[in-house]
């Protein structure tokens, strides 16, 4: 009866560790992986905020003038 | 039955090693076997190791497969801002186009109903490309909306809307671009003055496109995904669920040429996100990432932690099982020679716990049994000197009166001769001879006028006598080594029937040296001179102790003595009885 149950501690203790090994490994794999990688990624295209000149293309162009003509 | 006393001893020295292993445990620092003892720390130790180890493998196993994406989440993160600012250059350009509409400023200044006549014509392609069109009065009044939603009434107090109103034109132009966050989730505003004739602003017109509807229209590629993040670093597209925020280290790494890989969640997968700042017309708008799905670094991960897993309880189990087996090794030479030393604790000493190996607990077992030699050599030693102190005691106790001289020596020889008949065992026959030799030590305690009274004694005189066997008793009983004789010096006068004293035991009641204790005494008294008798011969005495067989004696003690009665004789004309026929004893009928 000892014997078996101390067999029955062994497996517990076991389990117990196998699951703390698997919660270590999920929060490890959840922590917050940040990298710093350098490149410039922006669009080297300036968007122009100033001009009032539409140009063709817009569903909203069809034949109007602008304030300029 | 046959050794009461040796047991009760036994027992006495077991309870008192295991009172003293029982306190010993109970006051060791760790009360664990040794076995464990030797596995335990090992196990932790697996554990300890198990757990840093698995977590840093995961980790760097998540890091490298993460940094695999590095190259794709570059590429796709440029292709993506250069998307962003198409789109941002496409729908400036509809702002334009919208604005400059024929006859927009004169219903606006008349707050003309017919407004949304005016721009009906744009309402399909609007609601086709998910844009938002508002057009608002010169105090920030929503005029028209499309498609008619509940937007705010107001939008003057946005201070980007406020500038187009005010007619504020900075180096970058007079239209401006504003987040807001309407009900539907945050949308991106581009805003262009409405000016009349005389070029003075009297509305404004409105061109909105929500933020998830910017994350469909710029994804990099189909399984990807974009994360806009406002300055604060929350996630801003409410479709993005369990999208966490970014922290204020990742924000404060990302500059113009630096972008940071995190990775999120998203829609149950996971993804490898790069993000950079968003910034549209200079105004830092937050952070737009960039994801692929990153599930097979996942699920590799997975497949890593699952095999590590397999590998810990691998391991343990082989640690248990070496350590339980070398642990083995060690402790068991130490039970065995904990077992002996229980023996000998118990009282044991010609016990020796069997030799080991050659190797420490080995030489601690050749140690204990050189100890236990020289114990048993020095007990054997003391309790020789002690017995011959006390044997002289009962030598002069004797010799206190000159009838009982030679008295209790005469009776341990016959004692033994019957014992020897009765096959005793030699333990039982050495606690008999010295029961027989101290059997009458307590007379010590009587006085000599009774001891040598010529005639009957009286009720006083003989109550005083008869106290004789307990007074030894009381004398002795301190002394381990005469443990087991003990029974004689008190019982030696107990009768078969029971009516014998001190105790008035009865038959087998009576242990089995006693009973032959008593017949050699009252044989070597019945044929011994007496102040008021003489003595009987051998003969006579034997059939008077064969008459008090099942009376006041074991008749088969009585037999025992029937059957060495020629050798007995023999003893007693030896000892100087000079009475002694041997030869009228054998011609006396068998019992």
């Amino acid at each position: 009866m000892t014997r078996q149950r101390s067999r029955l501690q062994l497996l517990g203790a076991i389990a117990i560790a196998a699951a703390l090994t698997w919660t270590s490994g999920m929060l490890a794999s959840e922590l917050p992986q940040s990298e710093r990688l350098h490149a410039s990624v922006h669009s080297a295209h300036v968007v122009d905020y100033a001009t009032d000149v539409a140009a063709p293309g817009s569903p909203f162009f069809r034949s109007r003038a602008t304030y300029d003509q | 039955m046959s050794e009461p006393r040796i047991e009760s001893f036994s027992v006495t020295r077991s309870a008192r090693w295991s009172t003293a292993l029982g306190e010993s445990r109970r006051h060791a620092a760790w009360p664990l076997p040794l076995r464990q003892q030797i596995i335990v720390p090992f196990l932790l130790l697996l554990v300890f190791v198990a757990i840093v180890g698995v977590g840093a493998l995961t980790y760097q196993a998540t890091s490298a497969g993460m940094a695999g994406f590095d190259q794709g989440l570059v590429q796709a993160s440029v292709q993506a801002n250069d998307s962003l600012a198409a789109l941002e250059a496409g729908r400036l350009n509809d702002l334009r186009a919208l604005a400059a509409t024929p006859g927009l400023a004169t219903a606006v200044e008349a707050g003309d109903p017919e407004l949304s006549a005016l721009l009906a014509a744009d309402t399909k392609p609007a609601l086709e490309a998910h844009l938002v069109i508002r057009i608002l009065d010169r105090a920030g009044k929503r005029l028209l909306s499309i498609p008619d939603d509940k937007a705010r009434a107001a939008y003057g107090g946005l201070p980007a809307i406020r500038q187009v109103l005010t007619g504020a034109n900075d180096g970058r132009g007079d239209k401006f671009v504003a987040m807001v966050p309407e009900s539907s989730g945050p949308f991106v505003y581009w805003a262009a003055p409405i000016r009349d004739t005389s070029h003075r602003v009297i509305g404004a017109a409105l061109l909105g496109v929500s933020i998830g509807t910017i994350a469909t229209a710029i994804r990099p590629t189909e399984t990807g995904q974009l994360f806009f993040y406002g300055p604060t670093g929350q996630p801003l597209d409410p479709a993005a669920t369990g999208v966490g925020s970014l922290g204020g280290d990742v924000r404060q790494s990302i500059t113009s040429d630096h972008l940071i890989r995190v990775s999120a969640t998203a829609g149950g997968h996971n993804y490898a996100v790069a993000v950079t700042d968003w910034t549209m017309r200079g105004e830092h708008l937050g952070y737009l990432g960039v994801g692929l799905v990153a599930d097979r670094v996942v699920d590799n991960v997975f497949t890593l932690r699952v095999i590590l897993l397999f590998v810990f309880v691998g391991t343990a189990l082989v640690v248990l099982l070496v350590g339980g087996l070398l642990a083995r090794r060690i402790t068991q030479p130490l039970e065995r020679l904990v077992g002996s030393m229980r023996m000998v604790a118990a009282g044991d000493l010609t016990h020796r716990a069997p030799a080991g190996r050659a190797d420490e607990i080995g030489y601690l077992t050749l140690s204990f049994n050189a100890m236990t030699a020289t114990l048993e050599e020095k007990t054997k030693a003391l309790e020789t000197t002690s017995f011959a102190s006390i044997e002289a005691l009962a030598r002069a106790i004797d010799a206190r009166d000159p009838y009982t001289y030679g008295h209790s020596a005469r009776v341990a020889r016959l004692s033994l001769e019957i014992a020897d008949e009765m096959r005793l065992s030699g333990d039982q026959l050495t606690a008999l001879s010295r029961a027989s030799l101290l059997h009458d030590i307590g007379k010590i305690g009587v006085e000599d006028r009774v001891l040598r009274k010529p005639g009957p004694l009286d009720k006083w005189e003989m109550e005083a006598m008869r106290a004789h066997p307990v007074i030894g008793y009381e004398m002795l009983k301190g002394l381990h080594f005469l443990e087991s004789s003990l029974t004689g010096v008190r019982h030696h006068h107990e009768r078969w029937d029971g009516t014998g004293y001190p105790d008035g035991l009865t038959s087998v009641d009576i242990p089995p040296a006693v009973r032959i204790l008593t017949v050699a005494d009252a044989l070597d008294a019945l044929t011994s001179d007496r102040p008021y008798r003489a003595a009987m011969t051998f003969s006579a005495a034997v059939r008077s102790i064969e008459a008090g067989a099942g009376r006041q004696f074991d008749p088969a003690v009585v037999r025992a003595l029937r059957s060495r009665s020629g050798a007995i004789a023999g003893l007693l004309m030896v000892m100087s009885k000079p009475r002694v026929m041997p030869s009228d004893v054998l011609r006396e009928p068998s019992i």
